[in-house]
């Protein structure tokens, strides 16, 4: 045992004096310039290398990002200039969609004040407040404020009918519907009636319905709205405001401004 | 924090640089204070036995002069950490050695692919080819040779026998700092210089004799 022990470390000694024999290396002459040259190049690295910096590089860059493009869309308006007519040609009866660039007070608070009817068939734009209702926030005569667009009117909880942008639903009783023919839009305003080629024939009124207040009676026959001739062919779509019906009564041909008072 | 070479000491014997008499500890204070000089000090004393370490490590002297540069540009990037708590020698000798076996991970996963790489492996049986025991006429030839086998035998060690025998048979440091190096208790870097020893013998079996 004693002499293994001895063996052993005459082994190793053996071995650890053929390692202490190697031949020593030196480094090379140009060591030091190579370390420095290291160190200068790391050093202005640095500053770009830096976590920091690359963090911050990561987050910055999606910031300006969604920042341009933000300000991109909050100044572009959409693509639609003002008082140009944004949506919906019309499908059979250009003229009864296009009456509405003809009406110069498309905004909900002229339409209020002028006793106007406002259906639901596509969009108007105008003016400034309809397109962009939720910064311009007209005020209509009552004092009412008008908070925007439809989708503004919907989150409010007491308004689950979903308008137009600038209609305000408190105060106009058309349903948010597609393509209306003669005979719905007619229905809206409260009048039953049977178009054919030449109008519509109004066979009742409903009470205290906007063609009632207005003063349109049982018998009338409904040739134009806002001097636009409606038919059995007549379609509309997209949003118009209605400010008189021409009427055939005892064969006298008569204009009835709509009034919903 | 700049350095500059002109400070530097030519060939490691620091003649124009100050501090040549100071201590480690005192020219590390020095280069933390922002004193090139004493930076370049401290390359020119440990250049040396830092490229030898490494050399014995890889068997490779271009490897060993660059992860030599390296470990000096570790230091210096890593001076406002150092503490003056224990050698600086075996700070920076550790550094090193961590920069070595890192390499031979490298290198381990490199040869995965290639098949000259498939016998380098850390295991302790690990392939050695013995070396041609036939006679030389030269002295010097059989020396370089030895030194060679020898060389090729220490690669072959695992990386944890290999960094104490070479830091304890060539470099010649103490078993304290060597364990100190390696973070090691007193008794187990003892077993594994001595194991590694033995592992050495049976690889030049017959050889050393000569």
């Amino acid at each position: 045992m004693q002499e293994g022990i001895f063996e052993n470390e005459r082994e190793g000694a053996e071995v650890s004096a053929a390692l202490g024999n190697l031949k020593k290396v030196s480094a090379p002459a140009n060591f030091e310039a190579n370390v420095r040259s290291v160190i200068e190049e790391r050093s202005r690295r640095s500053f770009f290398g830096a976590p920091g910096f690359l963090l911050g590089l990561k987050f910055a860059v999606p910031a300006a990002v969604l920042l341009v493009l933000g300000a991109f869309l909050l100044f572009s308006n959409g693509g639609v200039e003002d008082g140009q007519i944004a949506v919906s040609d019309p499908i059979a009866q250009p003229a009864a969609v296009n009456v509405t660039s003809e009406v110069p007070a498309v905004d909900p608070a002229s339409a209020v004040q002028a006793n106007s009817v406002i259906a639901e068939a596509g969009q108007v734009n105008n003016q400034v407040p309809i397109n962009r209702p939720a910064r311009s926030n007209p005020t209509a005569a009552n004092g009412q404020v008008f908070q925007g667009g439809s989708r503004d009117m919907a989150l409010s909880p007491d308004n689950t009918s979903v308008m137009p942008k600038g209609v305000d639903p408190k105060t106009n009783s058309a349903a948010p519907l597609g393509s209306l023919t003669a005979e719905s839009i007619l229905s809206k305003m409260g009048i039953s009636a049977r178009c054919v080629d030449d109008g519509c024939a109004a066979s009742a009124v409903r009470s205290n319905s906007f063609a009632e207040k207005s003063g349109i009676k049982k018998g009338d026959v409904i040739e134009a709205i806002d001097g636009n001739p409606v038919n059995a062919g007549t379609i509309f779509e997209g949003n118009i405001i209605f400010r008189n019906v021409s009427v055939v009564r005892d064969g006298k041909r008569i204009t009835v401004p709509l009034n919903t008072k | 924090m700049a350095l500059d070479v002109n400070e530097l000491g030519v060939g490691g014997t620091g003649r124009s640089a100050p501090g040549r008499g100071s201590s480690d500890h005192q020219l590390i204070e020095s280069a933390q204070a922002g004193d090139e000089a004493a930076f370049a000090e401290i390359v020119g004393r440990y250049k040396n036995p830092i490229t030898n370490f490494l050399y014995r490590f890889l068997n490779d002297y271009e490897e060993a002069v660059d992860l030599a540069q390296e470990t000096f540009v570790r230091v210096y990037f890593a001076l406002d950490r150092y503490h003056t708590n224990y050698a600086f020698s075996t700070y920076i000798y550790r550094i090193a050695a961590n920069l070595a076996i890192s390499e031979l991970r490298k290198r381990k996963r490199r040869s995965i692919l290639s098949l000259t790489g498939l016998f380098q492996g850390e295991d302790e049986t690990a392939e050695f080819q013995p070396p041609d025991t036939r006679p030389l006429p030269d002295r010097d030839l059989v020396d370089d040779e030895q030194s060679r086998v020898i060389a090729k035998a220490i690669a072959t060690l695992p990386p944890k026998y290999r960094t104490p025998i070479i830091l304890r048979d060539v470099e010649g440091r103490s078993y304290e700092e060597v364990a100190e190096i390696m973070k090691l208790g007193l008794g187990t870097t003892k077993s594994r210089i001595s194991r590694a020893r033995a592992l050495l013998r049976e690889k030049l079996l017959g050889y050393l004799d000569r």
